[in-house]
């Protein structure tokens, strides 16, 4: 924790310097965080590449120009994504406005793989890591977002809440219901394994 | 923690905060938390290990979203582009918008403003006594104010009220309002002191002093403002500063002050002329070593070291910069011991090992050398 304290300090440090105007402070922290902007923008907007350079592009340019007005925040990695994240909506809101928000409260009870689908998976998947990446797809949208957001970008689910739009409790059960799904499916892959 | 863990599903523990943290980066007192707890709870022992399974697993499948992959190239021209266009924004800022696309209303605010200008000018010229320390505090009429003045011979120490210290050295005066901390953090200074400032993200720190204002976050740092000096210059110790002048003798606006100004990081310093208003960044005399930066200080002792790996040592330790010709000084090498020498010192004593000359231009220090002889 000591190690990941430091380098958030670091961070914040960097940020000050950026809200003072240092260029290569902003320079340094895009490097560190526009990896993890571009695959989260990705998996959002998996179609178009060039709209979330766009959208990227449009977060850092925006706190380039608004930096005598912003503050240092607690986690810059989540300030970022969430920024990103408003930026995508905003600019697809524009574009198609009422399907998506009928989608994304909905799609939590329309995708669940049968028993077989998910065994035709396994037989198709050459190792266990192509198999569970396959699993990961057949979750929820809004599941797998919250999966990356808690155990690969680190987040806790108040900041997970925040930029998914809920509240705590029901972060938390987001990713409780990922997480459950995805022992059950491994479960029955494992029993059938075991058995053969 | 009071969380039933005893009644935990291995789903239950990959969602907890104290699971995950532990499974992530554990430290000492989470090792010895789930040690003793599982002591306590053998019957969840598996449970806790699927648990640990699971997350794996998880891990497993984020994977390829992990390894997303951005080429290099991507990275640089996405940059490229986003520096274009703040360097557009930031141009546009200093742009004034064309008079026919202003009301009229604009049009007569900027006269009053221009008229008010001139007129501050004139009263300026005929009462001259009064210095801009006391003009600031004029302002304050209203408002009570706390001032310290230093009449001794020695340095004063003060404490803010959000724990900042201030070093006032005699003959200088410093104040604040008596809300000071609520909203800003603002201090009025004439004088010289030195100031430790607590770092506070949400509310920078700023010091008002002759025609200057410098803003902080959280360092250390020197000012020297006297009425009746010539110049105005700020000392940084240590983190990063800005320093610009005080819109209210500018005609700039609020959102361009700051690009007019300069940003100081430890060791360098900025002499303001008060008379040609123009701005000199500079190294302070003494720069001193910026060792909190780094994890183990340098011996400064070399034996027949590439001069280069020295150089690039220095510019380190110090925070300065140092412009050389590395391919031209690839082959010198240098055998001495510096640990007590100054900067200065220590750039005398490589260059006549080397036969070169240094300068200091700006906050640069520039190394004019010729080509070592190879061994």
């Amino acid at each position: 924790m000591n190690q990941i304290t430091e380098e958030s300090n670091k961070e914040q440090e960097m940020w000050e310097a950026f809200l003072l105007g240092d260029e290569e402070a902003y320079t340094e922290l895009y490097r560190l965080h526009v990896k993890a902007m571009y695959r989260y923008g990705m998996s959002l907007v998996a179609a178009s590449e060039a709209f979330v350079f766009d959208c990227i592009h449009d977060v850092f340019t925006e706190i380039w120009i608004k930096r005598n007005r912003l503050i240092v925040p607690d986690n810059v990695r989540y300030y970022l994504l969430k920024a990103l994240k408003n930026r995508i909506l905003h600019l697809l809101s524009r574009k198609e406005r009422s399907h998506q928000t009928f989608n994304e409260e909905f799609e939590d009870f329309l995708v669940e793989p049968s028993a077989e689908e998910i065994f035709t998976q396994k037989e198709e998947a050459t190792n266990r890591q192509e198999m569970i990446t396959k699993l990961v797809s057949q979750l929820s949208h809004r599941q797998q977002e919250a999966l990356r957001l808690r155990f690969a970008e680190n987040m806790n689910y108040e900041q997970i809440a925040e930029i998914m739009l809920v509240n705590k409790q029901s972060a938390q059960n987001i990713v409780f219901r990922a997480v459950e799904k995805l022992r059950t499916w491994l479960s029955i892959l494992f029993f059938v394994f075991f058995q053969e | 923690m009071n969380i039933h863990y005893e009644q935990f599903s291995s789903s239950d523990f990959v969602t907890d905060d104290a699971f995950l943290n532990h499974y992530l980066s554990p430290t000492d007192s989470s090792k010895a938390f789930w040690e003793s707890w599982l002591s306590n709870h053998p019957e969840k022992k598996e449970e806790w290990l699927a648990a640990q399974k699971l997350i794996e697993a998880v891990q497993l499948g984020l994977s390829e979203y992990v390894r997303t992959y951005l080429s290099k190239e991507a990275e640089e021209s996405l940059l490229q582009r986003i520096l274009i266009t703040n360097a557009e924004s930031d141009e546009k800022e200093v742009k004034p918008i064309p008079i026919w696309r202003q009301s009229w209303f604009q049009v007569m605010a900027a006269c009053f403003i221009l008229f008010l200008g001139l007129k501050v000018l004139y009263f300026n010229k005929s009462v001259q006594s009064e210095s801009v320390y006391e003009k600031q505090m004029a302002v304050f009429a209203e408002e009570k104010l706390t001032e310290k003045i230093n009449d001794k011979t020695t340095v004063d120490t003060l404490k803010l009220p959000d724990g900042s210290l201030i070093y006032l050295s005699p003959n200088s005066k410093i104040s604040y309002v008596n809300s000071f901390g609520k909203e800003n953090r603002t201090v009025y200074l004439s004088g010289k002191a030195i100031f430790d400032v607590v770092k506070i993200p949400s509310k920078p720190f700023y010091v008002y002093a002759n025609e200057l204002v410098t803003k902080v976050l959280g360092t250390k740092f020197e000012v020297f403002s006297f009425d009746n000096d010539k110049d105005v210059i700020v000392k940084v110790l240590s983190g990063k500063v800005s320093v610009y002048k005080n819109p209210k003798f500018d005609k700039v606006t609020v959102s361009n002050i700051e690009k007019l100004g300069v940003l100081l990081k430890p060791n360098q310093q900025v002499t303001f002329s008060r008379e040609k208003e123009f701005f000199k960044k500079a190294i302070v005399e003494q720069p001193i070593l910026l060792i909190a930066q780094h994890i183990s200080k340098p011996t400064f002792i070399y034996d027949e070291a590439p001069v280069v790996a020295v150089l690039d040592e220095i510019s380190k330790a110090y925070g300065v910069e140092i412009i050389f010709n590395r391919e031209m000084m690839q082959s010198c090498q240098l055998t001495s011991s510096m640990e007590e020498e100054s900067l200065q010192d220590k750039l005398n004593i490589i260059c006549k090992s080397i036969g070169a000359t240094y300068e200091i231009i700006d906050a640069q220090i520039i190394i004019n050398s010729k080509m070592c002889q190879s061994n």
